[in-house]
C-alpha cells in the first residue's frame, strides 16, 4: 500500500491559519530538533534554545496573517528565530558590562561540564567568524538548503557558499581527528 | 563518521518535547495587536505642513493660536 506523501510546511499553515490547530503541533514536531540544535550552536546554551524554540513558534502564531501563500515557510521561521538569538546576544553582550555582583544574578551560568567531543565540536564552532558560523549551523544543523540560508541572512547567493565553503573546510580540518573517515 | 554526523550528534538539542510549553503559551497568548491607520498623502501632507509651519513661522505658537487651532 502506498505510503502517502507527507503535507508541506506550507499546506500544514496554512490549514492552520484556517482552524486546524493540530497542523501547528506537526509542524512544530518537524521543527522542534534542528530549530533548537541550530539556536543552541549559535547561543551556546541549550536552555536559552529552548526558550527560543518555543518564542520562534509564538510568534509563527502571532504573525501568521503576514505570512503569503506561496511563499516558503522555513526561511521565515528561521529568521524569525534569528531575530531573536540576534536579541538575545545582545543584551547578553549588555549584561556582560554590568558589575559582576548584579551580573551573576541575570547571565545563565555556564554549561555543565560537556564530554570532550562536545567541547570540541564547540570549540571548533566558536572558532570560526560569526557570518560562516551561522551559515554552516543553518546548514548543519538546521538542515537548510543554500538558498535558504541566503533568504534567513539576506546574503547573496555567492556570499552563503563562500562562507559555507570556508567555513565547512575549517570544521573538518579542527575535526579531523574525529572523524577521520571522511 | 562524517563531519557533518558528528557535529549533530554532538550538538545538544532539546531531549524533551517542548509541544506542551508552545500550547500553553497560545492558550495565553490572547494579547491585542494596536494597528494604526495608514497614513495616505492627505495625512502626509497635513504632517508636511504642520512640520514646515513649526520650523519656519518664527513664533508658531502665535499662529497657531490666530487661526484658531490652539
Amino acid at each position: 500500500m502506498p505510503v502517502a506523501p507527507q503535507p508541506s510546511d506550507e499546506a500544514l499553515f496554512a490549514a492552520y491559519r484556517t482552524g486546524d490547530a493540530a497542523a501547528l503541533e506537526i509542524l512544530f514536531r518537524r521543527y522542534q530538533l534542528p530549530l533548537g540544535r541550530h539556536l543552541a550552536r549559535i547561543l551556546d546554551d541549550p536552555a536559552t534554545a529552548e526558550d527560543l524554540v518555543v518564542e520562534t513558534f509564538l510568534r509563527l502564531h502571532r504573525h501568521r496573517e503576514r505570512w503569503r501563500e506561496g511563499t516558503p515557510l522555513r526561511p521565515w521561521i528561521f529568521a524569525i528565530a534569528r531575530n531573536l538569538a540576534r536579541n538575545r546576544l545582545r543584551a547578553r553582550r549588555l549584561w556582560g558590562w554590568l558589575p559582576l555582583t548584579e551580573a551573576q544574578e541575570t547571565v545563565a551560568a555556564p554549561p555543565a561540564m560537556r564530554d570532550e567531543i562536545q567541547q570540541r565540536v564547540a570549540a571548533a564552532f566558536a572558532a570560526l567568524p560569526p557570518a560562516q558560523r551561522e551559515a554552516c549551523s543553518l546548514r548543519l544543523l538546521g538542515e537548510l538548503s543554500i538558498g535558504e540560508i541566503a533568504r534567513v541572512t539576506r546574503a547573496p547567493l555567492g556570499t552563503v557558499k563562500s562562507r559555507l565553503f570556508h567555513g565547512l573546510r575549517r570544521l573538518r580540518v579542527m575535526l579531523a581527528d574525529l572523524a577521520p573517515e571522511e | 563518521m562524517p563531519t557533518r554526523d558528528l557535529i549533530r550528534s554532538a550538538t545538544p538539542a532539546p531531549d524533551h518535547d517542548l509541544w506542551q510549553r508552545v500550547r500553553d503559551s497560545l492558550g495565553r497568548d490572547d494579547h491585542v495587536t494596536l494597528r494604526l491607520p495608514a497614513i495616505g498623502w492627505l495625512e502626509a501632507a497635513a504632517l508636511g505642513v504642520a512640520i514646515g509651519t513649526l520650523a519656519v513661522v518664527p513664533d508658531p505658537l502665535r499662529v497657531l493660536a490666530a487661526g484658531g487651532l490652539l
